[in-house]
């Protein structure tokens, strides 16, 4: 799961929240009658929406086409926003296909992360490892490690750096492959 | 995920799905309606009319922006709820690498150190951003040195953890007389 749509819910969230706030208080002031200054607001007495208003609307030629045309921008980015909530950012295949005339090299991204786990596992203090690679904005590889409660973590860092880090970039020919390790300590 | 993030993707989802689903209606009515058909969901002509029959000071409508900014208030407060986090970064050197620490794990530590403290017979704890606090209990009468043993302790298990950004704060509370 996705920081990115973590920040897109809280953000557009806030926006509706906003958007809901500044119209319902405005209601609610018209509605209960009280003035603002330098702000021209109709009677609490006065229809929501006047006859007149909605006469001129329907004998608009283009009032509603625009309507629904700005509803058709909301729908279509609700459903970007709506799909983006079941997106897994999880890649399946590493292309590693250098010049498309001599062929082409998939990895199974799989295959490296049961590797990189397997790897990960041997190390003193580790008790478990699962590693996973991402794409988001590029391809980041996240291993995620139990650690024992005696593990010197430390040593486990430096170790991860020497050894699973480096031989992954090196699987992979990316000597800059974003890597994300995610230590859960675990008490015995 | 955090219960935060859990709810607030529940949350859009429902949201978006509401704005699919009402903006989809909207279109379909003013096609229908430029078209000269019937309505397929909405009563077009009632709502109108029904419309330019309120008032501002009318008690539905009041009802009605009462509960928008309820709505707004309640959205308002998912989307700046922030929750602890997942995960609690730890400073690295290796280029390219990020480290992060579990903050389960982490309090799981926390309370494992802090239960080893001489006097400290239970523990828990909960880590924020910037903070790490400890409740601990003691069946003596008198607390004594047991928070500074313990908050001692906490901290060498923070820096253990890379965690030495974060401000240990311990409670201990010991047996009533």
């Amino acid at each position: 799961m996705s920081t990115r749509v973590n920040t897109t819910n809280r953000t557009v969230l806030v926006i509706l929240a906003l958007l809901l706030l500044i119209t319902s208080t405005v209601g609610l002031i018209i509605g209960f009658g009280a003035r603002l200054t330098g702000l021209a607001l109709p009677d609490k007495h006065d229809p929501v929406l006047s006859t007149e208003s909605l006469t001129a609307a329907n004998d608009s030629p283009w009032f509603w086409w625009v309507i629904a045309a700005g509803s058709l921008v909301i729908v279509l980015l609700a459903l970007r926003w709506l799909l983006a909530q079941f997106a897994a950012d999880r890649v399946g295949h590493l292309d590693l296909t250098q010049n498309d005339r001599e062929g082409t090299t998939t990895l199974t991204a799989g295959a490296l992360s049961d590797a990189v786990a397997a790897e990960a596992k041997t190390y003193p203090g580790v008790e478990d490892a699962s590693a996973h690679v991402r794409d988001r904005s590029g391809r980041t590889l996240v291993l995620a490690l139990d650690v024992a409660e005696y593990a010197d973590l430390n040593a486990v860092r430096s170790r991860l750096e020497q050894g699973v880090i480096a031989h992954a970039r090196q699987a992979l020919d990316e000597p800059d492959l974003p890597i994300h390790i995610e230590l859960h300590p675990t008490s015995t | 995920m955090t219960p935060t993030n859990t709810i607030n993707r529940l949350l859009a989802a429902l949201v978006a799905l509401a704005l699919v689903l009402g903006g989809l209606l909207a279109i379909a009515e003013i096609v229908l309606g430029r078209l000269g058909r019937p309505f397929w969901f909405i009563p077009r002509q009632q709502w109108g009319n029904w419309v330019t029959r309120q008032t501002w000071d009318a008690t539905l409508v009041r009802l009605i922006l009462a509960g928008m900014l309820l709505a707004g208030l309640l959205l308002l407060l998912a989307g700046l709820r922030r929750g602890r986090p997942r995960l609690l970064p730890v400073a690295s050197e290796a280029p390219g690498v990020q480290f992060d620490v579990v903050r389960r794990g982490a309090e799981h530590a926390v309370v494992a150190a802090a239960r080893r403290t001489n006097g400290v017979r239970s523990a828990s704890a909960s880590i924020g951003r910037s903070k790490a606090t400890v409740r601990a209990k003691t069946d003596a009468r008198s607390t004594g040195d047991i928070p500074q043993q313990t908050s001692a302790a906490i901290t060498a298990r923070l820096a253990d953890l890379g965690l030495d950004g974060l401000r240990p704060r311990v409670k201990v509370k010991g047996k009533k007389r």
